[in-house]
């Protein structure tokens, strides 16, 4: 047989196919409600049929393409370890989302994918800089949350001991909360101005403030504006 | 009248008003970007579409809609690398007119003629897809569950060269479709239900992780693989006269309805998408101005022609795929598959049913096409200048902020049930990383996309019509409409073959 990675996803439709039809056959043949006639083919029909059209196509495919002559399915090295990088720390976002929280879980994978992504290429002799760099941005990034919150709170209580009710509106706390952050962060971007044209400084930095002004701006669109609740996790407060 | 004013006002407010502009910019800008595709924008902002009422949302997916399809002949113009496949064959003529110093007309151009397709597209829509809507009032279960079977079909074999990869995509979707539990009898459908019984699995896959996946985290991997060749040096154009001469565009009437009529038609028909239609209007644009009676520029020699030709017609795409996708409930392309994905998660069904009782509605869609429209000739002319810096945005940035708003966009659907949201995160990178290995190995992703919407529609459908007839299965083969179905799906399959052994 010729080797090709080809092959490999008929493969892996063959045996999903296969996993698809042995699954459906243990699914309860249950009848529509209603039907007491018996004539609706039933909940476990169409899955069974699909499962075995997956499965003759997948068989041809596989026969097809161990004869195509088209390029093999390759990855360069580089590219290979990012891809790698960015599959398996997503994973672990996902896997530690409610744990970690919100704001400490993207600080983390944001901050280490445009590190990486950045240098191009992930090597031992980096790692130094990045984890001075990704304590950094957490630190920061806590702070910005915690002047955030503080804000949102003051407006909130303001608005609930005075007659100013506008205080206390989901907008206007929004608002007020943006641009405030969004001065401190342009202050400190412009603090750092020069070093960010430091070559040294330059990756670490310039992932810092993206990091933190990413993570800041989904946290106000999606938790502020749409309420949606972004997991606290180890920042309580 | 009474719908007309309302679906006009469901758009025609502030808030909606500043939804559409939002998504209008962010469609261009992603479009600009090489390798960000107009459905990739639509999947990720299905999130926040999702938080507002309907109209506003479908507005805001429109936008991002018009603008991507048109911001994509930025970078093609200025750099010949086409920012999506939309703008595959503005190209050839729009990147030689910058060569000649040009670059301002040729961006110019392709905005009016952005405009004038995505208008006549918009007029084409609204005069039929009520009519279409109508036909459909003598479907029974029979048919519908023929006409998804057609939907699937036509768009596994025009989606790839490789028939085979496109059916076998599309049963994929089909089967994740399945998952959870049985609409008619509440059987569980799961793998290991004794175990998995209390999972959010039972629900089934949710629809927007799954596009979420397929469309934007795929796409994010995919895209990785250009990371080393960093970012893209913005080009050192000089851009004064924008505006195209009026009487020179008047003089390519012929060019411009052939277009309109191109771009409308094959966005008309599920599963082509605008990559054909640009192709067919460039080659008619090319053999209309081969004859010198027309006094135009030759189409392929770095002219206005070879811009507005394909730039008509991609645009005029936009109103042609939502005619099956709003009457049928059969999407004409993978970004209006978004779309109607987004639509039915809002519980809008497409078909009589939204032109009969929520006509409103469907005059705010028309209405935010139009005003889609509007916002997109606007801003790319005052930001003819600005935009293109859009392209010196480096990917390193791009990439891992999409990655986190995709995974964050699938959590916040279900934002108010953690466990859900996590689940719904873990759906969308499993599907982006399928996605991303089926996209290495040249499988379509838009069948999934298809299977995914239809699957229900078909079940549903198939076993009604069985059901309905006494448990006969040829209950398909005895209702005419139904047959011609069948023949189309048939025709569909076999056509890309007969053509193949020629």
């Amino acid at each position: 047989m010729k080797k090709t990675t080809r092959i490999i996803i008929p493969i892996v439709f063959i045996f999903f196919s296969l996993l698809y039809i042995i699954l459906s056959f243990s699914i309860e043949q249950r009848k529509m409600i209603g039907d007491e006639m018996g004539w609706d083919p039933g909940s476990r029909a169409i899955p069974i049929g699909i499962g075995f059209l997956m499965l003759g196509v997948s068989i041809y495919l596989f026969f097809k393409e161990r004869k195509s002559g088209e390029e093999e399915i390759t990855l360069d090295p580089a590219s290979k370890k990012l891809i790698i990088l960015t599959i398996m720390l997503s994973i672990l976002y996902i896997l530690f989302f409610r744990f970690v929280g919100f704001i400490l879980s993207t600080n983390v994978l944001l901050f280490t994918l445009i590190y990486f992504y950045y240098k191009r290429d992930i090597k031992w002799n980096m790692m130094r800089n990045f984890s001075i760099g990704l304590l950094a941005s957490t630190g920061t990034m806590i702070l910005f949350y915690s002047i955030g919150r503080f804000v949102t709170h003051f407006l909130f209580l303001i608005g609930r001991r005075s007659n100013f009710e506008i205080f206390s509106g989901r907008l206007f706390m929004t608002g007020v909360t943006f641009l405030i952050l969004l001065f401190i962060f342009f202050t400190m971007l412009l603090l750092f101005r020069k070093a960010i044209k430091n070559e040294n400084f330059r990756i670490p930095l310039l992932s810092g403030f993206i990091t933190i002004g990413v993570t800041e701006f989904i946290y106000i669109i999606f938790k502020q504006i749409f309420w949606v609740s972004l997991a606290k996790g180890l920042i309580f407060w | 009248m009474e719908e007309l004013i309302s679906g006009f006002l469901q758009i025609f407010n502030v808030g909606t008003i500043l939804w559409v502009a939002l998504g209008e910019v962010l469609g261009i800008v992603l479009g600009a970007l090489p390798g960000l595709t107009a459905t990739m924008g639509i999947a990720l902002m299905v999130p926040i579409s999702f938080q507002l009422s309907k109209a506003t949302g479908i507005a805001l997916l429109l936008g991002v809609y018009c603008g991507a399809v048109s911001g994509a002949s930025i970078p093609a113009i200025l750099l010949g690398i086409p920012g999506n496949p939309n703008a595959i064959a503005t190209v050839y003529d729009g990147h030689a007119m910058t060569k000649k110093g040009l670059a301002g007309q040729a961006l110019g151009g392709a905005v009016v003629a952005s405009f004038i397709g995505g208008i006549a597209s918009l007029i084409i829509l609204v005069l039929f897809s009520p009519l279409i809507a109508k036909i459909t009032l003598a479907f029974g279960p029979a048919e519908k569950a023929c006409l998804a079977m057609v939907g699937l079909t036509i768009i596994a074999s025009v989606s790839t060269k490789n028939l085979a990869k496109g059916i076998l995509t599309g049963l994929l979707g089909l089967s994740l479709s399945l998952l959870g539990t049985d609409p008619f009898s509440n059987a569980l459908r799961i793998p290991f239900p004794d175990l998995l019984a209390k999972t959010p699995l039972t629900s089934g896959i949710n629809l927007i992780p799954a596009l979420i996946g397929l469309f934007g985290i795929s796409q994010v991997l995919f895209d990785l693989e250009r990371i080393k060749q960093g970012h893209i040096a913005p080009p050192q154009v000089k851009i004064d006269r924008v505006f195209p001469p009026l009487k020179k565009i008047a003089r390519m009437w012929r060019i411009i309805i052939e277009s309109i009529g191109i771009g409308t038609l094959i966005g008309a028909i599920p599963g082509t998408g605008a990559s054909i239609a640009v192709f067919l209007s460039y080659e008619r644009a090319k053999n209309i101005t081969s004859s010198p009676k027309w006094k135009l520029g030759k189409v392929g020699s770095g002219c206005l022609e070879g811009v507005i030709a394909p730039e008509v017609a991609n645009n005029a795409v936009t109103g042609g795929a939502l005619i099956p996708a709003l009457s049928l409930g059969i999407p004409g392309d993978a970004a209006t598959a978004v779309l109607l994905g987004a639509l039915l998660i809002k519980g809008v069904v497409p078909g009589y049913q939204l032109f009969s009782q929520e006509m409103s509605l469907v005059y705010a869609i028309f209405f935010a096409l139009f005003l889609s429209n509007v916002f997109m000739f606007t801003f790319q002319i005052l930001g003819v200048r600005l935009f293109p810096k859009v392209l010196a945005v480096p990917m390193a940035i791009l990439i891992p902020i999409i990655l986190v708003l995709s995974l964050i966009g699938s959590y916040a659907i279900q934002g108010q049930a953690i466990l859900s949201a996590i689940f719904d995160m873990g759906v969308a990178l499993a599907l982006g990383i399928l996605g991303y290995f089926l996209k290495k190995g040249g499988y379509p992703i838009a069948p999934i996309v298809l299977g995914l919407i239809l699957g229900g529609m078909f079940e549903e459908n198939f076993r009604r019509a069985v059901k309905l007839a006494g448990g006969n299965y040829f209950v398909f083969f005895t209702k005419p409409i139904a047959i011609l179905f069948i023949a189309l799906a048939i025709f569909s399959v076999v056509l890309p073959l007969l053509k193949k052994r020629k």
